[in-house]
């Protein structure tokens, strides 16, 4: 490492996905905050515009190898069965069939815990056999020709059951564990407390009970589940659409036993992810084992119904809450016993929890949380763009709207009246704060003022107005490496591991590089996501991306900026803190005599300039979180049960915002989603078989333009951010998390009915207003 | 694709006569391909039904909107975009137009046909209870000759209809004076979702009154209701002869309610779609212009 703080390490915490993690990591050189900037902060189109909509990015689906074959998985039709015969010949000996694997062919290859073939079946959709052939038509024949006996097992799919005395115990130390990435505390829940809230709710002046439930969820990623692997001798090289490259690269080098120089894994471009292609899964190790097996590349890409039933899906909720305040509504105790039905959930993956905004949404010094995740007969979980907050806001946010009725104040007020100064678990200060000026702005853009109680309003359409907040760590940290090249024409290539899911990584990258280098953005390549060729970094989750590896970036780019102006200065004669650069050129503050960036390059006696440089640790001291409040307007029809968003405003401290287009997309992308959480999706099943009704785009219905409403309103107000050298923090996860209680608080307010169970149907509206014939 | 192709063959009559000449001499019944827009979907899902298939789509006889006598002919082949841009099916026929602009996306508009959603016959076809609500007749055609069927009585189960395997949709053909601008109409769908969602409940409702205010026409269809699109005689009848008041709204929605066998799906509750199906006629007979 080229760094001036090099060999120094310390200890620092980061925060992914709710968990705080602590790291190594290597001081970093202290750059000035920018000043005035040209490049960051605009709205620079994506630099990779043009080839997406031209086609000429090549996606993992668009992977076409020679001699490449087509790889199929036979799954299970039951909930819990085990396999007592299982015959492949017939399979095999169809032609163009070249290999076909059963659990006994990849004993000892696993993932999560769990073999990648499994002879006893513990969801409907769990890979039994996998097979390739030279096309996918001869691939589904095949399946077709594998004969199964089963000796089907009893299986549990509601948590309730799962819980009950004389339940099928699922796995041998039963059904119940702690949430979380886990699992935690196997046969008891994870317990958080601080305070006495028990005592305290006893002695509240004011105090409510409720019950919410939210609904299995899926991530319907565009591009689906999928891996391409071929071998090279002992190498193996994999595209993989995938939020990490290096976290699917240890997982491939793990299960099969293979060195990190040996695998190759690359994800230039990826088709959305949202928590659930954190990692590398089952068809990742199938495609590598049948590439070996038949010595051609295999692909083996998810179809939409597989993507749907192989698992990956925000765990359904059951969360029973208690507030208690005094009449002046100040909240003084939290309580939340909460269950998360979390299926077959993979060792050391996402286990389901969502208690953590009870724990640290308000300022409340008696908290206690219980959650339970619940093992099911159904297929893991994963990850879902802000992993149990958003479940547990639709709680909270509610059962603060319901206090603030019960109590006549306004939900603004009384949500303002109880934010934190400090972070609520830890008493540490934030390093930025802008949540209170989150509420404000937003309820200014939406009109709070004219919002009216639901008794005044009579007729068909019901208008109403609703208000939610959220707190989510997304400071990003270390590990984060970026390498910056100027070659010997003034171009220059950032390389960074980072995967761009969507939202404009490649882009904001871009900016950085330029702005820190004062070269043209025509001039700066991003080069990402492969684990040969770009350095390591933490996986796109936890909306660290930008915080994470925007810094390193700017370390890079200043690096190498000081290895030019250190060369430019004997051809200027001038000393180096005199020089900047400027439009490609490297000039003199002063005289104004300048030599072209190209010229100093290709002078050098090595022809280049490379500057590597590693994201620093967060400051101690501080908790680094982003901050959002929206505001929904609806109109309720009320004899059709139906709810149309009709405005909505997104107000974010997410730090200092690089790109405010796609800053903006990447929240009016989350508040989508939220709608489709609120409103419109769910996964239902045959209670029979444990199979998927709704497995596809056909019956799972996420929302389409006509269902959002005109115009997403999104607003910034952050305050600066001092904790890393970009001023930025993550925007991933916050636009998500109140959308369905901004939504469900807006129905309340319209209607005077309380929706506690999402989504928020027709059916379910008109049973609350008891409209039902 | 999940279906093995090789079970497949796809043969393409260059005119009608060819078509019809290929139905006729076929011992197996042979598969209508039009737009592809249900049969694509069936191949995809591995459901499609394997054997000879007959590419309609390039059989220009069965395209083209056209004023005939005191009739709107519409081919067979006219598509979903087709039935949103013509000037005499907006202006005459204005519930069908106004189905073509629900049917899936612009994508599937171009080229999902008429012809084809009838053949299709899917209780949830967007276009069939405006064809309903217009007196429309199907033009069936076979080297036999041509004959029409009321579409009231073209379906005779789930997905069956009175088509000879020989037979094609040749065209449909609508009264001019269907959709007279003197009486109130309404197509109303209710999806999962605004847009690209097949629907719950989809309804064409037609009304005419006489000069006195009572009620001389009524056309009342539904689909997703029953296993078939359905016209309620009983409905229209309970109207007919009366002036429109709260009381007979509410009679006639009792009528309704007797008439129609919703099932429980995936889509919707059988609760839900009779609710729906009450409440869309009531609000199309409270928000009848004049009253």
């Amino acid at each position: 490492m080229s760094d001036d703080c090099a060999e120094k390490t310390v200890e620092t915490e980061l925060e992914i996905e709710g968990r705080k993690v602590k790291v190594r990591a290597q001081m970093e050189r202290q750059l000035p905050p920018w000043g005035k900037t040209t490049l960051v902060g605009k709205s620079l189109r994506r630099v990779d515009g043009p080839d997406k909509v031209t086609g000429a990015a090549r996606y993992t689906h668009d992977v076409q190898l020679p001699g490449m074959l087509y790889g199929k998985v036979l799954r299970s039709p039951h909930a819990r069965a085990r396999v007592a015969e299982l015959g492949l010949s017939a399979a095999a000996k169809l032609p163009g069939v070249l290999a076909v694997l059963g659990p006994g062919d990849v004993r000892g290859v696993r993932l999560g815990g769990r073999e990648v073939l499994s002879a006893e079946a513990s969801y409907a959709g769990e890979e039994i056999a996998a097979l390739a052939a030279t096309d996918e038509e001869t691939a589904e024949e095949a399946l077709s020709l594998i004969r199964v006996r089963w000796e089907p097992l009893p299986h549990v799919l509601e948590p309730e059951d799962a819980m009950a005395p004389g339940a099928p115990a699922l796995q041998p130390g039963g059904n119940v564990l702690g949430g979380g990435f886990g699992p935690q505390t196997p046969g008891k829940p994870e317990v958080y407390e601080r305070g006495d809230a028990p005592a305290a709710l006893e002695a509240a002046e004011v105090t409510l009970e409720r019950i919410y439930e939210t609904p299995a969820a899926q991530h319907a990623c565009l591009e689906t589940h999928g891996a391409v692997a071929a071998w090279d001798g002992d190498g193996l090289t994999v595209w993989e659409s995938t939020q990490g490259v290096f976290f699917v690269r240890s997982a491939l080098c793990e299960a099969l036993g293979l060195p990190a120089s040996r695998v190759r894994v690359l994800c230039p471009f990826m088709g959305g992810g949202f928590g659930s292609k954190n990692s590398a899964d089952r068809y990742t190790l199938l495609a590598a084992l049948l590439a070996r097996r038949s010595g051609r590349p295999v692909r083996m890409v998810l179809s939409r119904r597989e993507d749907f039933e192989a698992g990956a899906y925000r765990p359904a909720s059951r969360q029973q809450l208690a507030i208690g305040l005094t009449r002046r509504g100040r909240i003084v105790a939290l309580t939340s016993r909460a269950v998360n039905p979390v299926g077959s959930a993979l060792e050391g993956h996402y286990f389901g929890s969502c208690v953590g905004p009870v724990q640290d949404f308000y300022s409340c010094a008696n908290v206690r949380t219980e959650n339970y995740a619940i093992l099911t007969s159904s297929p893991p979980p994963s990850a879902f763009r802000a992993p149990g907050h958003v479940q547990g806001a639709f709680a909270l946010e509610q059962l603060v709207d319901e206090a603030a009725d019960e109590l006549g104040l306004d939900p603004v007020r009384l949500r303002l009246a109880n934010l934190s100064a400090n972070d609520p678990d830890s008493g540490l200060p934030y390093a930025s704060n802008g949540l209170a000026s989150c509420l404000r702005l937003g309820a200014k853009a939406i009109g709070w003022d004219s919002r009216k109680p639901p008794r005044t309003k009579t007729g068909r359409f019901r208008s109403g107005l609703g208000v939610a907040i959220a707190t989510w760590g997304a400071g990003g940290g270390p590990p984060a490496v970026a390498q910056i090249v100027l070659h010997e024409d003034g171009s220059v290539v950032v390389l960074t591991g980072a995967c761009d899911l969507g939202t404009g990584t490649r882009t904001v990258m871009t900016q950085i590089a330029a702005e820190e280098l004062g070269v043209a953005v025509s001039a700066v390549l991003v080069a990402n996501g492969d684990t040969r060729t770009t350095p390591y970094c933490l996986p796109s989750f936890g909306s660290l991306t930008v915080a994470s590896t925007g810094p390193a970036v700017r370390l890079a780019a200043a690096e190498v900026k000081r290895q030019l102006l250190d060369a430019a200065s004997p051809i200027l004669g001038a000393p180096a803190s005199s020089l900047l650069v400027m439009r490609g050129k490297v000039r003199h503050a002063v005289t104004g005599k300048s030599v072209a960036v190209a010229s100093i390059a290709a002078s050098l006696p090595a022809r280049m300039i490379v500057g590597t440089s590693q994201r620093g640790p967060n400051p101690d001291g501080v908790v680094l979180a982003s901050f959002s409040a929206q505001f929904a307007q609806v109109e309720v029809d009320c004899r059709f049960g139906t709810v149309r968003v009709k405005r909505f405003v997104s107000a974010h401290d997410c730090g200092r915002v690089l790109n405010p287009a796609t800053w903006s997309s990447q929240i009016q992308g989350g508040v989508l989603q939220g709608i489709g959480y609120a409103l419109l999706e769910q996964r239902t099943r045959d209670p029979g078989t444990g199979r998927q009704l709704n497995a596809g785009l056909l019956d799972y219905k996420i929302p389409t333009v006509l269902d959002s409403p005109p115009e997403i309103e999104v607003i910034d107000a952050a305050p600066p951010y001092p904790a890393n050298n970009i001023g930025a923090k993550g925007s991933g996860e916050p636009p998500i998390i109140p959308v369905a209680a901004a939504i469900a608080n807006a129905v309340a307010n319209a209607t005077g009915r309380r929706l506690r169970t999402a989504p928020i149907t027709p059916a379910r509206l008109l049973a609350a207003l008891s409209a039902e014939p | 694709m999940r279906a093995r192709l090789a079970g497949f063959s796809l043969e393409r009559p260059g005119t009608l006569d060819e078509a019809l000449g290929m139905l006729a001499a076929s011992k197996e019944r042979l598969t209508l391909l039009a737009g592809g827009t249900d049969l694509y979907v069936y191949l995809n899902a591995g459901v499609a039904r394997p054997g000879r298939w007959l590419d309609l789509w390039g059989l220009d006889e069965l395209r083209g909107i056209h004023e005939v006598g005191d009739h709107v002919v519409l081919g067979a082949l006219t598509t979903y975009t087709e039935l949103r841009a013509s000037e005499l099916i907006r202006g005459a026929l204005p519930l069908l137009a106004q189905a073509a602009a629900t049917v899936g996306a612009v994508a599937i508009q171009n080229r999902g046909t008429l012809g084809g959603n009838i053949a299709n016959g899917s209780p949830a076809g967007d276009s069939l209870p405006p064809l309903l609500a217009y007196d429309a007749e199907i033009g069936l055609r076979s080297a036999r000759g041509r004959r029409f069927v009321p579409f009231d009585r073209f379906y005779t189960g789930y997905r069956a209809s009175v088509a000879a395997p020989d037979e094609l949709i040749e065209q449909i053909r609508i009264p001019l004076g269907a959709g007279s601008s003197s009486r109130a109409c309404r197509f109303v769908k209710v999806g999962t979702r605004a847009a690209q969602a097949i629907s719950k409940v989809v309804a064409a409702f037609v009304l005419g009154r006489a000069g006195d205010g009572t009620v001389d026409h009524c056309r009342a269809a539904f689909g997703s209701v029953a296993p078939t699109p359905v016209r309620l005689r009983r409905l229209e009848q309970h109207v007919i002869g009366k002036r429109i008041d709260p009381a007979l709204i509410r009679t006639s929605s009792d009528v309704l309610l007797s008439e129609i066998a919703p099932i429980d799906d995936i889509r919707s509750t059988a609760r839900y779609r009779r609710f729906v199906a009450r409440t869309a006629w009531q609000r199309f007979m409270e928000e009848v212009p004049g009253l």
